[in-house]
């Protein structure tokens, strides 16, 4: 399939990710790596950079980083040096970050990822990924009027940041494979993929070209993006940006610009052209980084069960569709909740699928709200589906429940019960409630028995007004159908 | 001036006085107190009289236990770090800075019971080889008042030569413990790289720092190391290597004629041919070639050794370690720690605080430093001059390793001259980093080495001689140090 | 070597360190650095054709740390702050941050 293209150009973007590791401690520190606490609780001489101060590696963090690195088939490098990359900032305690510079933990890694840049039509692409290098973060700034407020709870906390070759060429495919990185990451249990406190990151190098051309145009970097969908507009926007500077006789310049998402814009962050000077060079404080074969196969063997295994899986054992297991395992939360809900159906696995993807996924993304934001637990899930296949309710019934499981976060059963919502199956209670609308619609049935067939629905649908909706479809129309012909009275 | 050794009290023999209780830990760390208060060097920024007091009363209570260091007073060089205590490196930029932890060996030797009188001036963040560069005026040197300590640990060393306390802790990156004993006439020692956490030492150069002893002979030196040496988590460069009993072994050569003959018989020591080439002053070579000569009478095999690459080494260490200082020193900014200079009062920017803070606080031997260091790392010249460095310090090291396959011990000189006054090398750098020459390529190899008092020079001026050992032969070293010092006292070195 | 160091090197480089130099520092600097650079020049003598750089003079060992966190009570963490001449909220304050960053 040919790229995209916008206004005959085409996009060029790359990605950079980074994400804290799910670690107990900090990077080089041994402070707790915790969010939420006070400020500035979360601290130790080491990573507030006193005089003095020397840093230590967590082994923890390390193995983190092999996990992620063999999750997306990275190379992973026997020897890899920790390096300074000085500058100044106040949220930077030592004035230099301890990164990986030239010789970082992984290299030359891929995923595969799926995508749609047109509806409907399916793609899949293989995504490089150049490197993946451990490094500090930074602690946080706050801007007030006049001054800043530096809180180094988070300075020191394990990143590791993966860059991707520039080979997307839409916003749906940067979505996509930051999507399925995050799923990985989440799986791997190496990060928490919680974009609004911070775990996840993203930013995106953009530039654009005129279709046909082959060098790459100049590139701007986008940054402070904290959602999927933030991504997909922030580059749109940007893509457009450029190609108007352009059009307009412009040239596009190399800088970081923000992306304001109350306004969806970007704009550009520094006041003037700043050239960085990093002048990194390796951490003297610290050895190489030496990772073994014997560590990485133990690593290896302790992998979780990846995304694609469990898709195979689910496609085996549930007798899934390829490709709703895949969308259920994309992430390990929703497949978690998928097997918490599919335990309480009854042996429904497809039924909870249906609802899972149809239902759940559509109410998720209209709210803009995760798996892990929904509000019922998928035990309720699992319970509304058993509820339909023991024939309580009806399908159509089962929507509605659904929808007070949302807003009110009650079990179903308890909603079915509160409000009546029992699907009515005793024959007895049928019957007696067809009696009464043939008694009342003496027309109908006269026309009925005339010939008139279709009225045949009239009935069935009179027949559920009277039973408030609660009457179980099929066993009605077999009785209607039955008074019908005569053979019940 | 008759040498320290002689007159004053080493801190061996405080303890022997200690145990068959003569004395008093608190008469002792009144006197050395009383002395240090009026003390006309220069040699203390602080004294830490209360916590002197504390831990008197802890050594004569016995809380300290009967450890080498119980109740013996000690210098600390200030910047190492000290919990409660002022911290200043000898700089304007740190001179509000109090502390909220304590250097790992600065705890070992709190444990130890050792005395601490106050903190020593240096050269400002170590950076100096005749404490002229300290924000808080220069040290004399105890002997000659017109004439330099030699730095960066000027001030441990001036307090230990002019019996303020009986040992002191410097910290050496370029030679800054074994130049100024070399100057003061008191034993100064560079341990192995890594032997000893710098966890709480200012950094100045991280690959090259160590913290090094300051003592009155090879005896205390080796009970200092041995209570302050050994693997620490919190750094990451120090070894999982057991700790010698090095006060044993220079306790057996020093006090055991026989054994003392059979480790000279046995020791091989090298002569590097570099360290005696033109710039060495006549009356430092002279007493160093009596050193050699009293080891050859003994029975040590005399070993003529080649370090090819050594002359390279002052070039290479003010690549790397002013590389290594411009990175180390960015952290001082106001920020966290330290004075703000605001030169618009409160409408300065961030970056205004940044420049006036360091510009106005730093001196210049610190800002000349970390622009060269700064210089050398930047974009475009990072492989003209810090990549080759390293690579030449590959060189360094390795000659070090092929001498070290066929001796035991390297001498010769500390430094090329004595004492020299001040003011008179303060006007070219450069003339003043030559002081360094001898002691560079050991840091730059990250060998262990001591300077030892041997004899007098020019004017009367004290001479060290430099023993340099293979990597982790430290008790070797100093069981060198030790036969040295009894061959001294023999007459041989007169 | 006076070729490579000249009084905008010298400013360009004190900006890097932020490093306020004031009239004649500039020259001054210029002139130690451009020094200090010929003596350190000697070093392109040395052939150095397939020698690693070293970061230390002695091999390390690889070192690292278990995951197990060691809080500091409250009132250690705010004796740390407070070493700090400005802090609001347990938080340092400095002069309003414009840009910059990463």
């Amino acid at each position: 399939m040919p790229h995209p293209t916008y206004h005959g150009y085409e996009t060029v973007i790359g990605l950079e990710v980074h994400a804290q590791l799910a670690t107990d401690t900090k990077l080089f520190s041994a402070s707790p790596n915790h969010y939420g606490d006070g400020p500035n609780r979360n601290i130790n001489p080491v990573c507030t950079a006193q005089p003095g101060a020397l840093p230590v590696l967590n082994r923890k963090a390390v193995e983190f980083a092999i996990r992620a690195g063999l999750a997306t088939n990275c190379k992973l490098q026997k020897v890899s040096v920790f390096s300074r990359k000085n500058y100044f900032y106040p949220d930077l305690p030592k004035g230099y970050q301890i990164s990986q510079f030239d010789k970082p933990i992984c290299l030359a890694g891929w995923l595969d990822i799926e995508f749609e840049n047109e509806p409907g039509v399916r793609e899949t692409k293989r995504i490089n990924i150049t490197r993946i290098h451990m490094e500090e973060d930074a602690g946080k700034s706050q801007h007030l009027a006049g001054f800043s407020l530096v809180d180094l709870n988070r300075a020191g906390t394990p990143l590791i940041e993966i860059v991707s070759e520039p080979d997307f060429r839409s916003p749906a495919e940067a979505v996509a494979y930051l999507k399925m990185l995050r799923g990985i990451l989440q799986y791997t249990e190496v990060c928490d993929g919680n974009m609004q406190e911070g775990n996840f990151r993203c930013d995106a190098n953009v530039s654009v070209r005129r279709v046909g051309e082959t060098k790459l145009g100049t590139r701007a970097e986008l940054k402070n993006i904290n959602s999927f969908r933030f991504v997909e507009k922030a580059i749109e926007y940007e893509i457009q940006r450029q190609i108007n500077v352009i059009n307009s006789g412009g040239k596009v310049v190399q800088e970081t610009r923000l992306y304001d998402s109350a306004r969806n814009v970007t704009q550009s962050m520094r006041s003037k052209e700043e050239a960085h000077d990093y002048r990194y060079f390796p951490e003297p404080d610290l050895p190489p980084l030496v990772v073994s074969d014997e560590w990485i196969a133990r690593v290896k063997s302790e992998l979780p069960e990846l995304p694609d295994a469990k898709a195979q899986r689910f496609v085996a054992d549930f007798g899934l569709p390829e490709y709703d297991a895949k969308v259920i395992t994309s992430t390990k939360p929703l497949a978690a909740f998928y097997e918490k809900a599919n335990a309480k159906s009854g042996n429904e696995p497809k039924l909870v699928s249906n609802w899972l993807m149809t239902e759940v996924l559509r109410m998720l993304k209209e709210a803009d709200k995760e798996i892990e934001q929904c509000p019922f637990p998928a035990e309720h899930l699992g319970e509304l589906v058993a509820l339909i296949k023991k024939g309580d309710i009806s399908s159509k019934m089962a929507k509605t429940v659904f929808e007070e499981m949302w807003t009110s976060g009650q079990d179903p059963a308890t909603i079915v019960r509160e409000k009546g919502l029992v699907q009515v199956s005793d024959p007895a209670e049928l019957e007696a409630a067809i009696r009464k609308v043939l008694q009342s619609n003496p027309k109908q049935l006269a026309d009925f028995r005339g010939g008139k067939d279709k009225l045949f629905g009239f009935f069935v649908g009179q027949t559920m007004k009277e039973t408030q909706g609660k009457a179980n479809p099929a066993l009605l129309n077999e009785l209607v159908m039955a008074f019908l012909k005569g053979e019940k009275e | 001036m008759e040498y320290p050794r002689h007159l004053f009290k080493k801190g061996w023999e405080w303890r022997a006085l200690l145990r068959a209780k003569k004395i008093s830990a608190k008469e002792i760390s009144a006197e050395f107190l009383s002395r240090a208060r009026a003390d006309k060097t220069n040699a203390f920024l602080a004294l830490t009289e209360e916590q002197a007091t504390k831990a008197a009363a802890r050594a004569d209570s016995g809380e300290s236990g009967d450890g080498a260091l119980a109740g013996i007073p000690l210098g600390i060089k200030d910047n190492l770090v000290t919990l409660g205590v002022k911290t200043t490196c000898g700089s304007k930029i740190l001179s509000n800075y109090v502390p909220p932890y304590s250097a790992t060996v600065v705890e070992r030797l709190k444990k130890a019971g050792m005395v601490p009188i106050g903190k020593c001036n240096m050269d400002e963040f170590a950076m100096g080889s005749s404490n002229e560069n300290s924000a808080y005026g220069p040290v004399f040197l105890p002997q000659d008042h017109a004439r330099v300590p030699g730095g960066s640990s000027g001030g441990s060393a001036a307090a230990v030569a002019g019996n303020l306390s009986v040992m002191a802790l410097g910290s050496d990156t370029g030679g800054s413990v074994r130049q100024p004993a070399s100057f003061c006439g008191v034993v100064g020692m560079k341990p192995t790289y890594g032997r000893v956490s710098r966890y709480g030492l200012v950094a100045f150069a991280s690959s090259l720092d160590q913290v090094g002893p300051l003592t009155l002979d090879a005896q205390d030196c080796a009970d200092l190391l041995e209570n302050i040496a050994g693997f620490d988590p919190w750094d990451s460069t120090t070894q999982e290597r057991e700790v010698p009993r090095y006060g044993r072994a220079v306790g057996q050569v020093r006090t055991d004629a026989s054994h003392r003959a059979a480790f000279l018989k046995n020791l091989r020591v090298g002569v590097p041919k570099e360290f005696f080439a033109e710039g060495l002053d006549s009356t430092v070579r002279t007493q160093v070639e009596k050193a050699i000569d009293a080891l050859k009478l003994s029975g040590a095999k005399i070993v003529p050794v080649s370090l090819p690459h050594s002359k390279y080494a002052l070039a290479v260490y003010y690549v790397i370690a002013v590389s290594e200082a411009s990175a180390n020193l960015q952290r001082y900014d106001g920020v966290r720690f330290g004075p703000r200079v605001l030169p618009n009062g409160q409408n300065t920017t961030l970056e205004e605080m940044y420049e006036s803070t360091r510009g106005e606080l730093f001196g210049k031997e610190v800002k000349r430093r970390i622009l060269l260091g700064t210089f050398a790392l930047s974009s475009g010249y990072y492989d003209a001059y810090y990549k080759r460095a390293c690579q030449v310090r590959s060189l360094i090291a390795r000659d070090f390793n092929e001498c070290f396959a066929n001796v035991d011990v390297l001498i010769g000189p500390t430094t090329p001259t004595v004492s020299f006054e001040r003011g008179s090398k303060t006007s070219d750098p450069l003339s003043m980093y030559l002081s360094d020459i001898y002691t560079v390529p050991v840091n730059l190899a990250g060998v262990p080495a001591v300077s030892m008092p041997f004899g007098k020079g020019e004017k009367g001026l004290p001479v060290g001689i430099q023993l340099i050992g293979a990597p982790w032969q430290e008790q070797k070293l100093l069981e060198t140090v030790a036969a040295l010092e009894c061959l001294f006292d023999e007459g041989k070195g007169a | 070597m006076k070729d490579v160091v000249n009084p905008e090197v010298t400013r360009k480089i004190a900006h890097l360190a932020r490093l306020k130099l004031v009239d004649g520092e500039v020259e001054k600097y210029t002139a130690e650095l451009a020094k200090i650079l010929d003596f350190v020049a000697q070093l392109s003598e040395v052939n150095v054709d397939n020698i690693e750089p070293v970061i230390h003079g002695i091999p390390l060992e690889p070192r690292f740390r278990d995951d197990e966190p060691v809080a500091l009570s409250e009132e250690e963490t705010k004796r740390i702050v407070a070493c700090s001449e400005q802090s609001l909220y347990e938080q340092y304050k400095v002069p309003q941050v414009i840009g910059g960053g990463e």
